[in-house]
């Protein structure tokens, strides 16, 4: 019995120390909650002379402002410190923070200290939201936060709504992380923050909108995606889970499509050698129509078809445009080799992948969309809004 | 000088063992009138009186039965006889036996001639009468609860198990002042090792008298010292019975209202004789939230501090900005403040307790409106913390077992002050060693972690669920019992 209780008290004493991540003990890790103030959203932007770090807090719920501070010094963890040393805050708390932006310019110094700080915080984790601002993220910051909507709020609407009209996508700093370490250049959500004329007297309104994506090579950024090229390449890295679409029919009559469901093949084509010669990509896109013209005959076949010729049409610009510009910049930012190589491993074992982006630009790339409306809405018989609606169920009269 | 005759002496003996005793009275009497001379002693505490008029004084005192008896010998022949009706008589000859009879409600003829005296059962039935249950509130079963008397008891039981395979067995304890025991269990079917175990150990006590119900706890447990109950204590007569028939040993007392159930197992402290009585899916849902109100109770208040303190990281961030809103104006630490709502919930429990019913009640309303309510306004406490105590605490209360539910206040408390040391880490480590240590508690032989120990997965589920036909049919192999055809 005697033993028994020196044993449970000396397992007890070994654990204590255990700490996690930093410090002799568990206590290094004490902090009180009522202590905390917690992070969402965390700017990073430099300049010749430094940089500067900004954060912002969310909304509690009970009216209270969200709050950005910014601190400049001449590295993150300096900067880092400055925000702790705050006096008019609690202490910043990062382990809730849900987007880290990174101004143009950092992006283009380096954003490797930024997704170091992310993925060895701490506090910080992987699953952070990263993107890159066309502009200043501390002046994004600033001016999309306002009494009722924090930075958080507006970036987390602004990421739904680029996924729902199908213009940008985001990934956290794993996987861009992951992107950078296996294929040397990754993609990140792109955001502009413009300038814009609202009344005289007032001030300029930051217009905050997505911008596609920004290019990262070798840990800084070299371009953007935009547009069509954007497009593409939400299609192509299989992120494309619904859009919507406007489009024209053989007539040139606008057309709405709700698109819900995209599959792109790949098909590596090798000569007689067994060596790489192109790439052929199929894709198949299915949606239904939400909007018409008047006038359109919607069961009609021929007029179908002219719509989903027109669609097919378009998302093949898209994919090629994509295509196009990473043939330009020599980077398998879309993994098109890693999608190849899933096809065919044994014949992409001979071909590296330092080799397979020096070969990219010459590579013959041919895509084929299809697009399939599956249904549309019942457009032809809308609602009588003229009062000749009759109750027939009910005793309605 | 002249000698004493041996009856005398054997009265001097008896009247030595109650001297100065109020309650001793002596008659002297006749056989037949003018026969034969004895002592008629008894315990006026003890015996009906007016049995004692009826049933023995009067027949030894009728010339018809008796007269012309000179004898001591030939009268308590005739006693024997039936000179006298009463179910129970006894021929005794030493004074031990005699003053034995006398403490166990008879009342004792002693012949002055000859050291020889005949003792007959007249015991007073003041008695309280067969209530329902107060401790365990029955909800669907039989509502007849044991009393101080112990022969009630034993009806009680035995007309709930109506076999000769189910012994009810006197034992005799080495306690200074006799109380009755009885040992009730399934002949052919519960363990000889636990039955034996059982009666060796009651055998045993020592205790000056068992008033207290803390002296069979002390000798049937294995572990006497340990927070977590190892016997089934119940007051309910069919409780006690269904678990006679899974193979238990049960044990009554005469003069304590309730009735010992031997071995105990973790899991058994979880069930409630409802659940018979409940559909199988109901009554699988209802024992498995007692579990999860198990956890609760143990593991919420432990979790909140280790999060409020070191890990905010694990909650949601809506949930985390509610904690820290609601955590702004209170001037104390986590750790103390739910160690305070703990104790104050607990001053609560007692003094609600110890008071009669309609104070206790309104002691409860008070303290629930000061602590929660008023403790709140004045910024004393967040609400969260009031919210994780009071959930903790009502969900402690799902334990149908009062015993266990102390256990696991206790527990409850150390695993908060574990996650104020070291968080989860603290909580973890706190945690492993209430298994580790539950999983070292044997109770005469039997795992005290039985049917999840084991090893049997079946085993295991059925310990968490009932299923279609286990109603009626309540075998408990854990418990070593011999199997049907062993029984035949």
């Amino acid at each position: 019995m005697k033993n028994r209780v020196i044993t449970i008290l000396t397992s007890f004493l070994l654990i204590l120390p255990l700490s996690g991540c930093g410090g002799m003990t568990i206590y290094s890790q004490y902090r009180e909650a009522s202590d905390l103030e917690l992070v969402r959203v965390v700017g990073v932007d430099s300049d010749d002379e430094g940089l500067t770090v900004s954060i912002s807090t969310g909304t509690d719920g009970e009216g209270s402002k969200p709050i950005v501070i910014s601190r400049r010094a001449t590295s993150l963890a300096g900067a880092l410190q400055a925000l702790a040393n705050n006096p008019s805050t609690r202490e910043p708390y990062y382990s809730h923070a849900k987007q880290v932006l990174i101004g143009e310019q950092a992006a283009k110094d380096g954003i490797a200290p930024y997704l170091d700080f992310v993925e060895r915080s701490a506090q910080m984790r992987g699953s952070a939201h990263l993107a890159v601002v066309c502009g200043s993220a501390q002046e994004l910051m600033t001016g999309a936060t306002d009494s009722e909507v924090s930075a958080e709020m507006m970036l987390t609407y602004l990421i739904e709504n680029a996924a729902r009209t199908g213009e940008s996508c985001v990934f956290d700093a794993s996987e861009v992380t992951t992107a950078l370490a296996v294929r040397g250049c990754a993609l990140i959500m792109a955001i502009s923050a413009r300038n814009s004329d609202t009344e005289k007297g007032s001030e300029a309104e930051k217009r905050v909108a997505p911008a596609g994506f920004a290019i990262i090579s070798d840990g800084k950024l070299v371009d953007y995606a935009q547009g069509e090229a954007a497009r593409g390449v939400l299609l192509l890295t299989g992120r494309l889970k619904s859009a919507e679409v406007e489009a024209k029919d053989a007539d040139g009559r606008a057309v709405s499509l709700q698109l819900t469901g995209a599959k792109v093949k790949w098909k590596p084509v090798f000569d007689k050698n067994d060596k790489l010669s192109g790439i052929s990509v199929d894709i198949h896109l299915e949606g239904n129509i939400t909007a018409a013209h008047e006038g359109c005959d919607l069961y009609n076949d021929q007029w179908r078809e002219s719509v989903q010729d027109n669609v097919s049409a378009a998302y093949e610009r898209c994919t090629v445009a994509a295509f196009e510009q990473a043939k330009s910049l020599k980077l398998d930012f879309l993994d098109i080799y890693g999608n190849i190589d899933r096809v065919a491993p044994y014949k992409m074992e001979k071909l590296g992948f330092d080799e397979f982006t020096q070969m990219l630009p010459e590579l013959k790339i041919t895509v084929d969309a299809k697009t399939e409306i599956k249904r549309t809405f019942d457009l032809e018989s809308p609602m009588p809004v003229d009062g000749s609606f009759k109750r027939v169920i009910g005793g309605g009269k | 000088m002249s000698a004493i005759a041996p009856g005398q002496a054997l009265i001097n003996s008896v009247a030595a063992k109650f001297e100065g005793s109020l309650d001793f009275k002596q008659h002297a009497a006749y056989a037949g009138g003018n026969g034969a001379e004895a002592l008629l002693c008894y315990l006026d505490s003890l015996v009906s009186t007016s049995q004692a008029s009826e049933l023995v004084l009067r027949p030894f005192t009728d010339p018809e039965r008796f007269g012309g008896i000179h004898g001591a010998s030939d009268a308590a022949r005739l006693i024997l006889r039936g000179g006298i009706s009463c179910v129970i008589a006894n021929l005794r000859a030493d004074a031990e036996s005699i003053a034995q009879d006398l403490l166990d409600g008879h009342c004792s003829i002693i012949f002055k001639a000859e050291a020889i005296a005949v003792t007959f059962e007249v015991r007073a039935q003041e008695r309280r009468n067969v209530e329902a249950p107060k401790e365990e509130k029955v909800v669907k079963g039989a509502k007849d609860a044991f009393v101080e008397t112990l022969r009630i008891n034993i009806a009680l039981v035995r007309r709930k198990m109506r076999h000769e395979s189910i012994v009810i067995e006197k034992v005799t304890t080495n306690s200074a002042c006799p109380t009755g025991v009885a040992m009730v269990y399934k002949r052919g079917f519960t363990s000889t090792g636990i039955v034996d175990e059982v009666r060796r150990r009651l055998e045993r006590i020592d205790a000056d008298a068992i008033i207290s119900a803390a002296v069979i706890d002390q000798a049937l447990c294995d572990r006497p010292g340990s927070i977590f109950p190892q016997l089934i204590n119940t007051e309910r007569a069919d409780k006690f019975a269904l678990n006679i028939l899974e193979g238990r040993v049960g044990v009554l007392v005469d003069g304590l209202p309730m009735g010992w159930l031997a071995p105990g197992t973790f899991g058994q402290f979880f069930r409630v004789p409802e659940d018979e009585a409940q559909h199988t899916v109901v009554a699988s849902i209802l024992t498995l939230l007692r579990y999860g109100a198990l956890i609760l109770s143990l593991l919420l208040p432990a979790f909140y501090v280790a999060v409020a303190m070191y890990h905010q990281e694990m909650l949601p961030v809506k949930l985390m900005q509610a904690i820290i809103t609601a955590k702004q104006s209170v001037p104390f630490p986590t750790a103390m403040e739910t160690i305070a709502m703990l104790l104050a919930v607990e001053l609560l429990q007692e003094a609600g307790l110890r008071l009669p019913n309609p104070v206790g009640e309104t002691v409860s309303i008070i303290g629930a409106l000061l602590v929660g309510q008023a403790a709140i306004d004045a910024k004393l406490v967040s609400p969260v913390v009031v919210i994780v105590v009071s959930l903790a605490t009502i969900a402690g209360y799902t334990a149908p077992s009062q015993d266990m539910g102390s256990a696991l206040r206790v527990c409850r408390m150390l695993l908060v002050l574990s996650a104020v040391a070291a968080g989860i880490v603290g909580v973890a480590a706190g945690l492993t060693m209430i298994i580790y240590y539950l999983c070292t508690i044997e109770c005469l032989g039997v795992a005290y972690t039985t049917p999840f120990s084991t090893g049997n997965a079946k085993r295991v589920i059925k310990g968490f669920m009932r299923f279609r036909g286990d109603a009626g049919h309540r075998a408990e192999t854990a418990l070593h019992c011999r199997q049907e055809g062993e029984q035949r």
